[in-house]
């Protein structure tokens, strides 16, 4: 825990030098703890211009940086998503066609895994500099995502804290994160619900 | 025939052999190695043809290269250098790096004016079923991990239904785009993050060149070096990649095969004959053999299979035959060209006689490739023959040296036991024989190329060509129906793993009596109130909602089938092979079909009309096993007509002595492939056959030959054999594996019919001198 807070203030000390010197992409990435295995809780607000409010949701996650992820939301109806490397299950069920959620794969595993640096396989990585903490903008490299996902922000400071995913067309997502813990192993039922879909695999 | 006619008919026809081949090279006359050729003709079924042409043409010049790295970004600047390696060598006509998708998702989203009648067939029927529950389902989702986006608004889709229908379209193996290459995602396969890039390159013209050391091959070498020194791996595949390989491994193998066979033909004769002279006529009558074979194939089928030019080099084995024979006698003291024609005339007739009927036996087969091994080798043979018979006798002098006595110790054992005694031992071995007849012994292919082609395959779900269902039907909306009859089915067989996917252009064009009912469905989904609560839930603003309301109720347009053709996405368009005079055609395409699949499909096309399960690779396999079959019967076949033709020359017992030397050779060399395990096939036969034409040669020339011509003889049949086993057994060393059978089956054969034909001689005094014989030709 003394690591990343140390590197955090030598960001910060470091910033208005950098800025300085070369501009805001010169403040390098966060350097976060990494864990094999992240457990938490969610909030996600979902808002579009179409709508008259926000879809609100809330649940917990579970990120394996082998498996992948499970997103289960309880209110306001149950529902499971997994996210490995070999697809997208909802509820169980392999979704056909491309989805722009596999990309949240890396997001997580940068986040909760301290992978920062395997971010900019998939995204154009920008640095922003903020008062507290740090502050990414990621933009996909996938040309074909861009209109379904413009941008990823993620701030955090010890922990990651937030992700705001902006749709094409004015959507936007906020994901906050809260009671995150790193259990040595996955509960039983958790384990099930990955090898289940790993069966159901082609 | 007088000496002045010969002397003028000889360079005649090989002058016109030359022209005729000179003409057939210089119009394009290209080597042919499509599989297909083996398959059985006759009235093929034109619509399984256009099938099967529909789905493999665009293979025909592709080819797929991956590069492959720990992250998406490496893996395409790896393939942009690729690419430009590749586009340098100039060996491409087309290279596609980049897979721009904008248009696609443009005309995708057109479709969405039909919205109303477009449903995922599975929606449909969840929509039948249980629409409360349909609806609820999709709330669900909107609540999920950053809800659902894609290439329709939510205004435009609240419920998803027109997403869901385009889903099946979106479908692709995890690509991305990635620095404008397409990349696919390995991770799960290797159990780490991977990447491949994916290029696609179609080959020009001018690689397709039969050569034995094909630029493609050596691009390929280079660039896997290449892979190898920047530390990312490398697949390749593609009908080109394969053609190229087979093309340069059959030229190598020929011309091993053809040159240690011309190197033993050289230090036989010179050790024998002690002379040049011998071993440029010899030389002069295969190259004519060769020569003419070539020719007369070009001519009656315009080009050559791969497989005729491998076997079409048994010519040698049987020409230098005639050429030994002729010479061998010139051993003999007091020899002339004339006498020399007049004592072996008699033998080289009946072998030729003999020969050329066994070779032609095979053409009577329905199966192009093996037609044209019997024009080649039959018209190979007769021009070796002519040579033998017009050119040797005005060339030849007599030789320097003598024939050398021949002693074979069981000389005194009387035929029959040596037959039945073979007979004995032989007969478990037949009992041994395992057939296999299986197309992909064919194909010789190095392991890296297969391995490539599977991991590429499995990357990115690439559609088989090689089975199908087939779909027909008199109109374009029977079609339709006949296609959505099967859907069930095929979705149960999926379910029951029998299969992973299919694809069925049905999915994405409805017919008009479905439309009709998605039409009926969506707005009841308005009328019932669900849609309006939903959007409500949902808190989808009141002009939106009002807007969609009225769209999904309005009275239905529909969607022709042209209209849903110019903009479904390519893989589904392929499979629309439309109609004509006859009918209309579509096919279904599966994929990962499981071991007991196939029985279950054929047992789903049979409970639809207009519905059949088409398998090329199993049905070239059959056509295999029929033609093994049939060979088998031809071999007997032609064994009897020579046994006709020589008990109407040399009386009754003296052909059945004749004929019983390539009869025990067969059956020694059956016996062997059966002991040994070896693979038995359709080309194992063909090995047969050359051992029938052989065999009779062998004890043609020693049964005919008179009491002094023995020793000459059976020089000529032991220089013949000696020869034949040296070039013929190589083959086994072949990589293709029915090549190698080939040279399994054939040397134990040869063998056993050299060592025959010396010990069938008839008793005593019988010789030519009784068969009533003017050299004349």
């Amino acid at each position: 825990m003394i690591r990343p807070g140390a590197a955090l203030m030598l960001v910060v000390l470091w910033w208005p030098l950098a800025s300085l010197a070369a501009g805001d992409t010169d403040i390098p990435l966060p350097e976060l703890d990494a864990h094999d295995i992240t457990r938490g809780e969610f909030t996600q607000i979902r808002q579009l211009p179409e709508l008259t409010r926000p879809l609100r949701s809330s649940g917990r996650f579970v990120h394996d940086v082998d498996r992948g992820i499970l997103w289960q939301v309880d209110e306001p109806a149950p529902s499971t998503l997994v996210i490995t490397p070999g697809g997208l299950y909802r509820n169980g069920e392999r979704q056909s066609g491309a989805s722009p959620m596999t990309t949240l794969r890396p997001v997580f595993r940068a986040l909760f895994s301290g992978d920062m640096a395997r971010l900019q396989d998939h995204f154009e990585v920008t640095t922003k500099a903020v008062d507290v903490g740090w502050e990414l903008e990621l933009s996909p490299r996938d040309s074909s995502l861009a209109d379904a996902l413009a941008s990823i922000t993620l701030s955090g400071d010890a922990y990651p804290h937030k992700v705001m995913i902006k749709e094409g067309e004015g959507g936007r997502t906020e994901l906050r994160f809260a009671a995150i813990e790193h259990p040595e192993t996955l509960d039983e039922q958790t384990q099930q619900v990955f090898e289940r879909v790993g069966k159901a695999a082609p | 025939m007088s000496a002045r006619l010969r002397r003028s008919l000889w360079p005649g026809l090989m002058a016109l052999a030359g022209v005729v081949l000179l003409m057939q090279l210089g119009s394009g006359a290209r080597l042919q190695t499509d599989l297909h050729a083996l398959l059985p003709d006759g009235p093929g079924d034109p619509g399984v043809v256009a099938a099967r042409q529909q789905l493999t043409e665009p293979f025909a010049r592709a080819t797929l290269w991956l590069t492959g790295a720990r992250s998406p970004g490496e893996a395409a600047s790896a393939a942009h250098e690729l690419a430009t390696r590749l586009d340098d060598s100039g060996l491409f006509s087309e290279i596609h790096t980049e897979i721009d998708s904008t248009p696609m998702r443009e005309a995708w989203r057109e479709l969405l004016a039909w919205q109303q009648v477009l449903l995922a067939p599975a929606d449909a029927r969840a929509l039948r079923d249980d629409p409360e529950t349909f609806v609820q389902h999709r709330l669900t989702e909107q609540y999920g991990l950053a809800g659902e986006t894609g290439i329709v608004r939510l205004a435009e889709d609240p419920l998803g239904l027109f997403r869901r229908y385009l889903s099946p379209m979106l479908e692709s193996p995890g690509a991305a785009v990635v620095d404008g290459m397409m990349i696919v995602d390995a991770s799960a396969e290797r159990d780490e993050e991977y990447y491949f890039a994916v290029l696609h390159a179609s080959v020009a013209e001018a690689a397709f060149a039969v050569s034995m050391d094909p630029p493609l091959l050596a691009l390929w070498q280079e660039a896997i070096e290449w892979a190898a020194q920047e530390n990312i791996t490398l697949h390749v595949t593609g009908a080109p990649v394969f053609t190229a390989w087979g093309s340069a491994s059959a030229s190598r193998e020929i011309t091993l095969i053809g040159g240690v066979s011309l190197l033993a033909i050289v230090a036989l004769l010179l050790w024998r004959f002690r002379s040049p002279r011998p071993l440029l006529l010899t030389l002069t009558v295969i190259g004519a053999g060769l020569l003419g074979g070539l020719a007369t194939s070009l001519l009656v089928f315009g080009q050559l299979h791969l497989i005729t030019l491998v076997f079409g080099a048994t010519v040698i084995g049987v020409s230098v035959d005639y050429a030994f024979h002729y010479l061998c006698d010139s051993l003999r003291p007091g020899w002339t060209p004339q006498q020399g024609l007049q004592h072996v005339l008699p033998g080289l007739r009946l072998a030729l006689v003999t020969s050329v009927l066994a070779f032609l036996s095979l053409a009577v087969a329905p199966f192009p490739a093996l037609r044209q091994v019997a024009v080649f080798t039959a018209s190979g043979l007769i021009f070796s023959w002519l040579t033998v018979v017009w050119l040797l006798p005005l060339l030849t002098r007599p030789a320097r040296a003598a024939a050398p006595r021949m002693r074979l110790p069981v000389r005194r054992i009387r035929w029959v036991w040596i037959c039945l005694a073979l007979m004995a031992a032989c007969l478990p071995g037949l009992f041994m024989l395992e057939a296999r007849d299986d197309i992909h012994l064919l194909y010789a292919a190095p392991e890296r190329l297969l391995a490539d082609d599977r991991l590429i395959g499995d990357l990115l779900q690439r559609t088989e060509g090689s089975y199908f269902i087939l779909v027909s039907a008199a109109d374009e909306e029977t079609l339709l129906q006949r296609q959505e009859a099967l859907l069930p089915g095929l979705e149960a067989l999926r379910e029951e793993q029998h299969l992973q996917a299919y694809r069925a252009p049905v999915q994405v064009i409805p017919s008009r009596r479905q439309q009709t009912e998605n039409a009926a469905l969506t707005s009841q989904l308005v009328s019932s109130g669900l849609l309006t609560s939903y959007m409500a839930q949902l808190g989808l603003g009141e002009d939106h909602a009002r807007t969609h309301e009225a769209r999904m109720s309005a009275p239905p347009q529909w969607l022709p089938v042209e209209t849903a053709l110019r903009h479904v996405d390519p893989r589904y368009r392929q499979l629309w092979l439309g109609c004509d005079d006859e009918a209309c055609r579509a096919l279904v395409t599966v994929q990962g079909l499981g071991d007991d699949a196939e029985p279950a499909l054929e047992a789903l096309a049979a409970e639809h009309p207009g519905v059949q399960w088409v398998n090329y690779v199993g049905d070239i396999s059959q056509g295999m096993r029929e033609h093994r079959r049939l060979s088998l019967v031809l071999l007997a076949l032609a064994l009897v007509v020579a046994t006709a033709v020589l008990a109407l020359l040399l009386g009754l017992r003296q052909a059945l002595r004749v004929i019983s030397v390539p009869v025990m050779a067969i059956m020694v060399s059956l016996a062997i492939v059966g002991y040994s395990g070896a693979l038995f096939s359709v080309f194992n036969l063909m090995a047969l056959l050359l051992i029938a034409g052989v065999g009779i040669d062998y004890a043609l020339f020693y049964h005919c030959a008179d009491r002094d011509g023995r020793r000459s003889a059976g020089l000529a049949i032991t220089m013949a054999a000696t020869t034949t086993v040296l070039a013929f057994g190589l083959l086994a060393f072949s990589n293709t594996p029915v090549i190698s059978a080939f040279g399994i089956t054939l040397v134990p054969g040869l063998v056993a019919a050299w060592l025959l034909a010396l010990l069938a001689r008839p008793p005593e005094a019988s010789g030519t001198g009784e068969i009533p014989d003017e050299p004349s030709v």
